[in-house]
């Protein structure tokens, strides 16, 4: 009898902790797994850009992006409109042996490619109020590899997370991202400054499934501080598609 | 001037044979129309330019593709001139990009004064000269290697000068300068190689065979472009967050009435969240004769986007030999997609106006530009 107690009690802890420890994930465990979820080798989208400035005068660009995330993280965008900035382009290629990444800008007047400091890259992308660092969040990408995270409030529907920059050249002091459970896709972003202002709010709308994987169809990226936002708008995406690495070069950027 | 065109003209005609060929890549027509007035403080002269660029891009297939600019501009209400500013064809093979035809080819990663920019000119009629550079005729070759490297070559058929204003031209001519030679029919050639991402950093090393591109009086009394051989040395990368810069030329004149002289750029930039934009740079390049000075001038640049679209710069150069400060405060409206007003000004504070080399940057003036891209 006393072995059938002992067994019972056994086997009622472990199912204990077992439901404890699926029902408490951490916040970098949600990290982890958004990106596994997600799981895209290759992306290819192009996007229409409408950009806002605080009296509501908008001006409009569209740029193509090709992302592959196969041995290391890499990335091509460029503008295809209008003439100002066409043929604009910028290279990022993630560097994981020294927590860090390679950025090239194109600029088709200077006609030659030029690696970019890291000061630049909590600069304005292009006159959007994406900065280079926040490229990277446009399909939300890369949250696990540049912030660490705590779960604030969880709920059935959703996730709240505060999430904490480990990259040095990410100027957030920290965000709150909501996830939602059923997509594992962020529906909303806030980033605060180093004296703990909202600055910036990325929200994602419409999300739907395209190939399998989770996309928003709409996504504003508002900055609160300035009154500007930047509207974004899904074109075209195409996943997991067979994309030659050897886009992912300074010799391609340049070619235009 | 015949041999001049003949270097062109198969390169347009074969492009326009080549739109029916080539049916499904169609010629891309886009373009920029400048026009600008400039008020001249000193003499209240009023200068008007005006120049259309026409640029046509045309792909074939994958492997090559054509591009053509050409330019048609005007100033102080002359006749309008016609010239192709830059017209190649790329071919991309495996391993290796041919550029042919005229062309700009940018080297160096310093701030706007290169020193391993061997082979365009500047054109000092333009508003902004270090911002205008002329094509030249010339084959570029680029070979990609496996580990990684990037060699370049170059070969160009003529020797261009610098284009000057043309008062300065004329006060030249004052001066006795005529028998100048505008193009030198000789070869000039280089190769840089280059490894990008290196700890880091991009670094690049070229050697150049060729002419100074601005003239010199000889010790027989003529005025010469020296014949010169260079080295150089560029790298770009960045410590902590702040970006940094060395570009260093080296030139073995082939006279040896000229002393070899070093030319070196040495700079640091710093962009800040709010986007305000810090360059800082400082310029070096030795005399060549005794009684051609060093120059020395510090750079400094400042931009920043306001209210979303527009921005506000400023340039600052100063020579530290003469002295002489030249100010350029710009403001960039911009009106519509693609559609830009320019508003600014140049202020020069000089006791030497005439040997300042900052000074053929500007005049005291004002100036509007138009800029509309299409």
């Amino acid at each position: 009898m006393k072995k059938i107690i002992s067994l019972t009690t056994l086997i009622v802890l472990i199912f204990s902790l077992t439901v404890v420890a699926s029902a408490k994930m951490t916040g970098d465990d949600v990290l982890n797994k958004m990106e596994e979820v997600r799981d895209v080798q290759t992306t290819q989208m192009e996007l229409k850009l409408e950009l806002y400035d605080s009296s509501g005068s908008k001006r409009v660009r569209t740029l193509r992006n090709i992302s592959k995330k196969i041995e290391r993280k890499k990335a091509l965008s460029r503008f295809l409109s209008p003439s100002d900035v066409e043929g604009t382009g910028f290279l990022s290629i993630d560097k994981p042996e020294i927590d860090d990444e390679d950025m090239y800008l194109y600029l088709p007047a200077l006609g030659s490619v030029r690696k970019i400091s890291g000061s630049q890259k909590n600069g304005s992308f292009v006159g959007t109020d994406f900065s280079y660092n926040d490229l990277s969040l446009i399909g939300a990408e890369n949250y696990n590899d540049d912030y660490k995270a705590i779960v604030l409030e969880e709920n059935e529907q959703e996730y709240t997370l505060k999430i904490i920059p480990t990259d040095e050249d990410i100027d957030y002091k920290y965000g709150k991202l909501i996830l939602s459970k059923k997509t594992w896709y962020p529906t909303k972003v806030e980033f605060y400054d180093s004296r703990d202002k909202l600055q910036k709010i990325l929200t994602n709308y419409n999300v739907k499934q395209i190939q399998g994987y989770w996309t928003p169809q709409k996504v504003i990226m508002e900055d609160v501080q300035k009154g500007t936002k930047t509207i974004l708008y899904l074109e075209s995406v195409v996943y997991n598609d067979k994309v030659n690495d050897r886009i992912f070069s300074p010799r391609y950027l340049r070619r235009y | 001037m015949l041999k001049r065109r003949n270097f062109i003209l198969p390169i347009v005609i074969f492009l326009i044979c080549s739109t029916g060929v080539f049916a499904k890549d169609k010629l891309e027509i886009s373009g920029t129309l400048d026009s600008s007035i400039e008020g001249i403080s000193d003499d209240g002269e009023l200068i008007g330019r005006e120049r259309l660029d026409l640029e046509l891009k045309k792909n074939f297939g994958f492997d090559a593709d054509m591009y053509i600019d050409l330019a048609t501009y005007s100033m102080k209400n002359e006749d309008a001139e016609i010239e192709l500013n830059e017209a190649y064809l790329n071919y991309y093979t495996d391993n290796i990009d041919w550029r042919i035809g005229k062309q700009i080819i940018n080297w160096g990663s310093s701030y706007k004064l290169q020193p391993t920019d061997y082979f365009n000119p500047h054109d000092y009629t333009a508003i902004k000269p270090l911002d205008e550079k002329l094509g030249v005729k010339a084959v570029k070759g680029i070979y990609y290697t496996a580990n990684g490297l990037e060699i370049t070559g170059v070969i160009t058929p003529y020797f261009e000068r610098n284009k000057l204003s043309e008062e300065k031209e004329n006060l030249l001519k004052i001066k006795g300068v005529t028998g100048v030679e505008n193009d030198i029919e000789n070869i000039q050639g280089g190769f840089k190689i280059t490894k990008r991402a290196f700890k880091g950093f991009d670094l690049s090393a070229s050697t150049y065979h060729g002419f100074d591109k601005e003239f010199i009086e000889n010790d027989k009394g003529k005025f010469i472009y020296p014949e010169a051989n260079r080295i150089g040395f560029d790298f770009i990368g960045d410590f902590g967050e702040m970006g940094v810069w060395t570009e260093t030329a080296y030139s073995i004149y082939e006279d040896n009435q000229f002393d070899n002289r070093l030319e070196a750029a040495l700079g640091i930039d710093y962009k800040f969240s709010d986007d305000l934009y810090l360059v800082g740079q400082y310029y070096f390049k030795g005399g060549r004769l005794d009684n051609e000075d060093d120059i020395k001038i510090l750079n400094f640049h400042a931009d920043r986007p306001i209210f979303q679209f527009h921005q506000i710069e400023c340039n600052i150069n100063y020579e530290l030999e003469t002295e002489t400060f030249v100010v350029e405060p710009q403001f960039n409206y911009s009106l519509a997609n693609a559609v830009e007003l320019q508003i600014g000004g140049t202020y020069v504070d000089s006791d030497d106006e005439d040997d300042a080399v900052v000074s053929k940057l500007g005049k005291d003036r004002v100036y509007t530009r138009l800029k509309i891209e299409f």
